[in-house]
Formats: structure tokens, sequence, C-alpha cells
């Protein structure tokens, strides 16, 4: 076994991150530093959230910049595999084998993820799928299990040991709302040791979850700070009306069947209290 | 009523069956006189039964909830993609040198020798593909994704295919020499396609051109100047080929090795 390197579970640095695909610049000359806790991407599709959280989780490397994971620099080989024995990651796309059983398939992961004990992986396994709420359906084949479960499998593989890092890719898709609130008791455990670094496009799930929240979009981080503050981005700019604003930013309809205006208000009109929306939409709206 | 009692341990013993018939039925025949030694009894008992109830139910559910011992499942072999390109490198072991021996006749050392060492090296880049992985992309993110799951995968696969591929040369009516000269120049060709997974190369592309180069270098004197079979068969075991490919094999594997924890990171990105 090799000597272990030290980390820092809640140290995440990145300067000047930049990836490619082609002419387009996927992440584009990012630079943030996390200290801990659990903090929300939030962006459009196609603002780099899932490319940024690619490279969190080492699987896909930076055409320039640096990271710091835990402390530990991902380019060097001995790092890297540190920094994995600390990380558990859930892509976008889990894409899981349908005919594994969530225990097989978390088993398998925990092979991967070094639990080499068999007794103790088992124990692991069997926890992790019991705090995702499928230890009453983890003997049936993924393909029998409805989308949400099926996420929930890939959480648990993501959960396996206890990581200090967590890079979660839209990690509420196919929730329930009661499920949801559990993935919220079990994030939130998460972020107490370590770090928590989840992408969404819910606004509330990041309102609730995360005192920190960054917007992404075109590549690069367009806000970075507290809910409350991306919220007030938006005090004194959003008003209603009859009908859209064309000297408004953003218009849409309510339930109500009004037009909810987002811009500079004319002289005159009705002003709303902004909400999380708001100051996301404005801010993810405006190109830096 | 009685002046002493019974034990506890007694009545443990008792209660759990132990000690004996002697002790039993001396028990027995103090508990009928003995209104409180009863009533321990039930006690003991009551907790004994939920106790042995306990231990019972948690052994069922560690046997019921135990993971796979299935060691191909390990592997993620166990995915019907894996299991696909297992059986594609056996029916291509088994099927070339029939469909050559058929075409070339009495050449067919020839081009058993020209074909089959290609075959370890389409398993590893087999092995290399994304889509095949049980977990897909977080198994990219594992300490041990890479070189030692690629490795072992290729290494069942080309461990089944190895003996087959012997068998169906000497079933051909080839020689002994011909039967096992291919394997160090496969093995030299299975250590270049996974050294190439180290890289920004493409596995199946490598072993897709190593595979044409070796068959056209050993092929083309047959084909183009009706060099024997047996002057081919014999260079090819002789122990130039076979040192060089050893040398080869021992480079490419201890590069691999070496540059090991790149494999998914440039791989895959």
């Amino acid at each position: 076994m090799t000597t272990a390197t030290a980390i820092q579970p809640r140290h995440l640095e990145v300067r000047g991150l930049t990836k490619r695909y082609g002419r387009i610049e996927a992440v584009d000359d990012i630079s943030l530093s996390l200290n801990g806790g659990l903090v929300g991407l939030l962006g459009p599709n196609g603002a780099g959230k899932t490319t940024l959280l690619r490279m969190l989780a080492t699987v896909l490397a930076p055409d320039a910049g640096s990271l710091r994971l835990l402390g530990l620099d991902p380019s060097s080989p001995r790092h890297r595999v540190e920094i994995r024995r600390n990380l558990g990651y859930l892509p976008q796309s889990p894409d899981l084998y349908p005919r594994f059983t969530p225990l097989e398939l978390v088993d398998y992961v925990a092979v991967l993820k070094e639990h080499t004990h068999r007794g103790r992986r088992q124990a692991e396994v069997v926890r992790v799928l019991t705090a995702v709420g499928l230890a009453g359906v983890m003997h049936r084949r993924i393909r029998t299990l409805s989308s949400g479960q099926q996420q929930r499998v890939a959480l648990a593989a993501a959960l396996l040991g206890d990581p200090a890092l967590l890079v979660l890719d839209e990690p509420a898709t196919g929730l329930d709302p009661e499920q949801r609130l559990e993935l919220r008791s079990l994030l939130a455990a998460g972020a107490a040791h370590g770090t928590v670094v989840l992408s969404t496009h819910n606004t509330a799930e990041v309102a609730v979850l995360c005192p920190r929240v960054l917007v992404m979009s075109g590549g690069r981080i367009l806000f970075d700070g507290t809910p409350a503050a991306l919220r007030e981005r938006a005090d004194g700019m959003v008003w209603e009306d009859e009908v859209p604003d064309p000297a408004a930013l953003r218009s849409w309809m309510t339930a109500e069947g009004r037009y909810r205006n987002l811009g500079s208000p004319p002289h005159g009109a009705t002003r709303c209290a902004a909400t999380l929306d708001d100051g996301y939409i404005l801010v993810a709206g405006r190109r830096g | 009523m009685n002046a002493w009692h019974a034990s506890p341990d007694s009545l443990m013993d008792y209660v759990v069956g132990r000690g004996g018939p002697v002790l039993a039925a001396s028990v027995e025949a103090h508990l009928l006189a003995c209104a409180a030694c009863r009533g321990v009894v039930a006690d003991v008992a009551g907790a004994a039964g939920e106790a042995e109830s306990e231990r019972r139910w948690s052994a069922l559910t560690a046997q019921v909830d135990r993971t796979p011992s299935r060691p191909l499942a390990r592997l993620g072999l166990a995915t019907a993609p894996l299991r696909r390109a297992g059986i594609l490198a056996l029916v291509l072991v088994v099927g070339v040198p029939l469909v050559v021996r058929l075409i070339s006749g009495e050449q067919t050392p020839v081009f058993f020798l020209a074909l089959a060492p290609a075959l370890p090296g389409l398993a590893v880049a087999m092995a290399y593909r994304t889509d095949t992985d049980p977990a897909g992309e977080a198994a990219l993110a594992t300490p041990i994704a890479g070189l030692r799951v690629v490795s072992l995968r290729a290494l069942m696969v080309t461990s089944v295919g190895l003996p087959v591929v012997v068998l169906v040369a000497l079933a051909l009516g080839g020689t002994l020499a011909a039967a096992l000269a291919w394997l160090m120049p496969g093995i030299a060709c299975w250590g270049l396609v996974l050294l190439s997974g180290t890289t920004r190369l493409d596995p199946r592309s490598v072993a897709v051109a190593v595979g044409v180069v070796w068959a056209g270098a050993v092929a083309t004197p047959t084909v183009v100047a009706a060099v024997p079979a047996a002057v081919v068969t014999n260079e090819v075991a002789g122990p130039l080929t076979q040192v060089g490919a050893l040398a080869l094999a021992v480079v490419c594997l201890a590069l691999a090795w070496a540059r090991r924890d790149r494999v998914s990171y440039r791989r895959f990105a």
C-alpha cells in the first residue's frame, strides 16, 4: 500500500481554469477558492457547470490553469489517486449497468474505491444504500427501478467511504419532494466535515441547502456569494404589469396571468419583492 | 416455601440447555416447589429468547444482504458489452484459423501466425471502452480506475483465448512451433496496446495498426515472394523474433506500469 498523502478536507482552490472543446471555451479562466461546506452551482444549460465539475472530479484534465483539491494537485498522478480515495462523484448521466442490482453496482464501485475487506465493504455498501433509502430494493435489477431510485443508486456509490469531497452533478434530478428532503439531510451531513459542490437548476434547492452559490454562464462565474446576496441583485428591478415591457431584460407570464418584468423599471411601475429566481435570471442573463 | 434457591448460573444453564440431564432434572425438581426461581427462569428465558432471536435475525439479514461473490462482477466483466467482447475474441480465435485453413491450404501456419498475435491486443482495446463500465463515468473518479482494471479485464479475456488458439492451431495440423510461436509477439502487441492507453492515442486504433503491421510483415514474404510456410514459421519461432518480442513486451509493460495513473486521466479526457 502506498503511503497516504495528507489531505485538507475543506480546501479547494481553482486558478485560471480553462477547458476548450474546439473553438468553444466550456470553462473560461475560472478562479475560485472554497473552504468547505456546501456550494451550489447554478447556470443555464451549456454554462460549463458539468465541465467544471468533471475537472473537480479528476475525470477531465484542464487545458490551462491549476487545481488544488483537498490541498493536493490532481495533475500529479500520486496526488490524484489520493484525491480519488477521498472523493465521491455523481456524474450528470450516471449510466448504470441496468442488469446489476443496486447491491452489485455499489459493491463494484466499492471495490474500485479500494474497500478490499469483504466484511467491512459489505457493511459500507448496505450503509450507503440504506442512507439513500434503497434498503428495500437493493436486490432488484436496476432496470426495474424508477429514475429517481436509479439516481439514488449512483448517489449511494458517491457516498461510499464518507468522502471529504463530494462532487454532484444535478443530484436532485428525478427525486420527488420527500426524497429531496432526504437528500438535503445527506448533503448537509457531508458538508459538515468536508466540501460538497453540487450543480442544479433548482434555485429553491440552493436557497435551502447552500450558504454559498456560484452562478455560471458562458463558461465564466458571474456571481459568487450567498443566496440572499443573489436575490438582492434583483431588488428594485422587478415589476409586474398587464403586458410585457419591451424595455425589460426579461418578461414572463405569471400564474395569475400578469407579466413579471425584470430590468430597469419605468417611472411609476409597481415594483415587486425580488426572489432568488429573479436574481439568478438577472445574473445569468447578463454575460459578464 | 424453600429456604434456598438455585444459583443463577444453574438456572441459565438449564434455560439454554447446557449442563446435561442431571442438572436439568435437579433444577426441574426445585422449580416445582419454588415460585421465586420459576420467576427467574421466566425472565431469563425471555431475555435469552430475545437475544437468540436477534442473533438469528442478524445472521439471516447478513446472509441475504451479502455482497455478490461473482469474480466477474468484481471486474465489471459481468456486463453484457464486456461479455460480448470476450465472446467475440473467442469467435475470432476459433473462426479466423478455420477460414484461413479453408482459403490458404498449406500456407495456413503463415496466416495463422500473421493474425493470431493481434487478438490479445484487440482484447485489451475492448477493455478500454468507457461505455462497458457498469458504473459509467463515476468509475473514472475512483483510485483504481485505469490500468489495473483494464489489465485485469484484458487478462481475463486473453487467458480464456490463449489455450483455445493453441488448441485450434494444433487441431488444424500446425506444428507445435507454429501453435506457440505467436504467443510472444501476441504479448508484445498486448503490451503496446496497453501502453497506448496511457497516452492520448486511442487503444483501438493502436490495436488495429499494430495488428496490420504484424500481419503484413509475416504474410508479405509468402504472398509476394512465395516463401514457404516452414521458412516463415521458423523465422517467427526463431530466437531473434521471440527475444525481440519479449524485450518489446517487457519495455511496454514497464512503461505502462510507470504511467499507470495516467490511464483514465488522459485517455478519457
